[in-house]
């Protein structure tokens, strides 16, 4: 009888002993196999977005003057605005990559070195496409209980109503011999703009990710008072609302005001 | 033992064992919800009302360091004993405010704040009183400085936000805490004022709330230069439309009206019975019983 239950426990002794090296080795095969694809390349890497901003074709620099496409001249000494919504897509395959949480509040002339986003996780495929969008969308904007860029202590939030400033872009001009100093305050989700640039236009081909890599804009402030609002600064120069001219602002800025220049 | 038998005694001792667990549990549970201090309130879900956020916010109300020049708190123009609300034009016409001050009972239902309703959520607004020239004046990275340096409200911050680093986010959320838990809602009996009240009042002063907090014209003559909620919007439709307030302690809360014109109870309710189509209230007698109602509110 005994020697029934020592053969028992034997069998069950073995039995626990091969469930847990079973264990072992399925977390080890799961830790250091699993994670990793056949070719010890990671899915995901990392996007360097850049922005340059200029003013008339030049570098911008606080307070130089410039002249527009009308002959205005202009200086600049506050540009502060959001980018939102970074997404990248492929129009034929469906392959696409949506930045979380994707708000950044760009200082170009307080701040030079917020002038570049960092996109995390983006996925090795092939897109055709990129989009963003200028401002803050409504799921964010009625409310300033937010955190990060959206934090209302970095200035960004209107005063005279819940939400924020899409931008804030401010400096002084000479038109036809009149001089002054103009004021443009985008916000309200009626002035919320959204663009898309082609990877086909600038590589004649798809944006490849195998690795990290960069997209390069040129952000010409002087998009602002052209196309297809063209801005004269003596009768339009103090804006805070939609009413009072934002939307214009914001189609003019979705036309021309990004371009991108470079996609590696 | 019978078979019968057996299946009656089984469930005889089945029921009285559930019956036995649920005179248990049941009083637990209610005892449970009737200790949660905070229950029927409304709050965000990303900011539930929670004691040590209540408390955060108590600290930072009555905080001095929330003003530029260290000297006022919010509880120097919301006081607790004037209905959380004060006096800046009828008492002093100089100041730089041209709206009065309201009372701060029972915001936790309403959608909009402002006497223009410029403002959609208590978090947005609460920054905005802290922020203003007029006001306290002080500069959010300012704010978070000075309240960081206090070990009191950075402990209270992390009981109710898990962190000792206050953020501005931290600030807003406490703050309207604590504001939400600001309730006065009495059950008054009938009497002739309560019906009055019912009768001629409560279509805009509605519920338990007396608001339903809608933006309507006011019936009052327009004065000065403030045109309401068409300063937000611009729109031609909404000039001189203010937001229906509360009237929680409405009888500790003079003057009234947003520009502070009308001293007292008794001058309000004749402004309105001049201009309502019923001439009941213009019966002094009757105007008596309504303001006596208005007193319990």
């Amino acid at each position: 009888m005994w020697a029934y239950f020592l053969h028992l426990g034997m069998i069950r002794n073995h039995f626990t002993t091969f469930i847990k090296h079973g264990i072992l080795t399925a977390l080890c095969i799961g830790l250091f196999s699993d994670c990793r694809p056949d070719d010890d390349v990671p899915q995901f890497v990392t996007y360097l977005l850049r922005i340059t901003h200029k003013a008339s074709g030049s570098p911008l620099v606080a307070n130089q003057v410039y002249t527009d496409s009308s002959g205005q001249t202009y200086s600049v000494n506050k540009l502060n605005y959001f980018i939102s919504n970074i997404k990248f897509r492929n129009k034929e395959t469906g392959d696409y990559y949506h930045e979380v949480a994707s708000y950044h509040l760009i200082n170009a002339l307080s701040n030079p070195a917020n002038t570049e986003i960092i996109l995390r996780n983006v996925p090795r495929k092939k897109f055709s496409e990129m989009e963003l969008s200028f401002g803050v969308d409504n799921s964010a904007n009625h409310s300033t209980d937010n955190i990060g860029d959206l934090d209302p202590g970095n200035g960004m939030a209107w005063d005279w109503k819940t939400g924020y400033k899409f931008m804030e872009l401010e400096g002084n001009y000479t038109s036809a011999g009149q001089s002054g100093s103009f004021l443009y305050h985008t916000g309200e989700d009626a002035s919320y703009r959204t663009v898309t640039f082609s990877f086909k236009n600038l590589l004649s081909n798809d944006l490849d990710v195998v690795k990290d890599g960069q997209v390069i804009f040129d952000a010409d402030i002087a998009s602002a008072f052209g196309q297809p609002n063209p801005v004269d600064f003596k009768v339009l120069n103090n804006v805070m609302s939609v009413s009072a001219g934002a939307g214009k602002i914001a189609d003019n800025n979705a036309r021309a005001f990004f371009k991108m220049v470079g996609a590696q | 033992m019978p078979g019968p038998f057996l299946k009656w005694w089984a469930l005889s001792r089945y029921f009285s064992l559930v019956f036995v667990s649920g005179l248990i549990l049941f009083p637990a549970c209610e005892n449970k919800e009737a200790k949660l201090p905070f229950a029927g309130i409304p709050s965000p879900g990303n900011n539930p009302i929670t004691e040590e956020g209540v408390a955060f916010g108590r600290a930072l109300f009555q905080s001095p360091l929330l003003s530029a020049d260290g000297k006022s708190s919010c509880f120097t123009c919301h006081r607790p004993d004037s209905g959380f609300s004060g006096s800046v034009t009828h008492l002093n016409p100089h100041s730089k405010l041209k709206r009065e001050i309201q009372g701060l009972f029972n915001l936790a239902w309403s959608p909009s704040f402002f006497w223009d309703a410029r403002e959609e959520t208590l978090e947005s607004l609460i920054l905005k009183p802290i922020q203003s020239p007029d006001e306290m004046n002080l500069a959010l990275p300012v704010l978070l400085k000075k309240v960081n340096q206090n070990a009191e409200l950075t402990q209270l911050c992390l009981a109710a936000f898990q962190t000792d680093s206050i953020g501005t986010v931290h600030v807003a959320r406490a703050l309207a805490q604590f504001v939400r838990t600001l309730v006065r809602q009495p059950e008054l009996p009938d009497s002739e004022g309560k019906t009055l009240f019912q009768e001629h009042c409560s279509k805009c002063h509605s519920g338990k709330t007396t608001s339903d907090f809608q933006i309507r014209k006011s019936v009052l003559a327009p004065s000065g230069i403030d045109s309401g909620y068409f300063r937000i919007t611009h729109l031609p439709k909404d000039v001189y439309l203010f937001r229906t307030p509360g009237l929680a302690a409405v009888s500790k809360t003079a003057p009234y009206t947003h520009d502070g014109r009308v001293p007292d109870l008794d001058s309000l309710v004749r402004m309105y019975a001049k201009r309502l189509p019923a001439k009941e209230l213009e019966v002094p007698a009757r105007r008596k019983e309504l303001v006596k109602f208005l007193h319990l509110l």
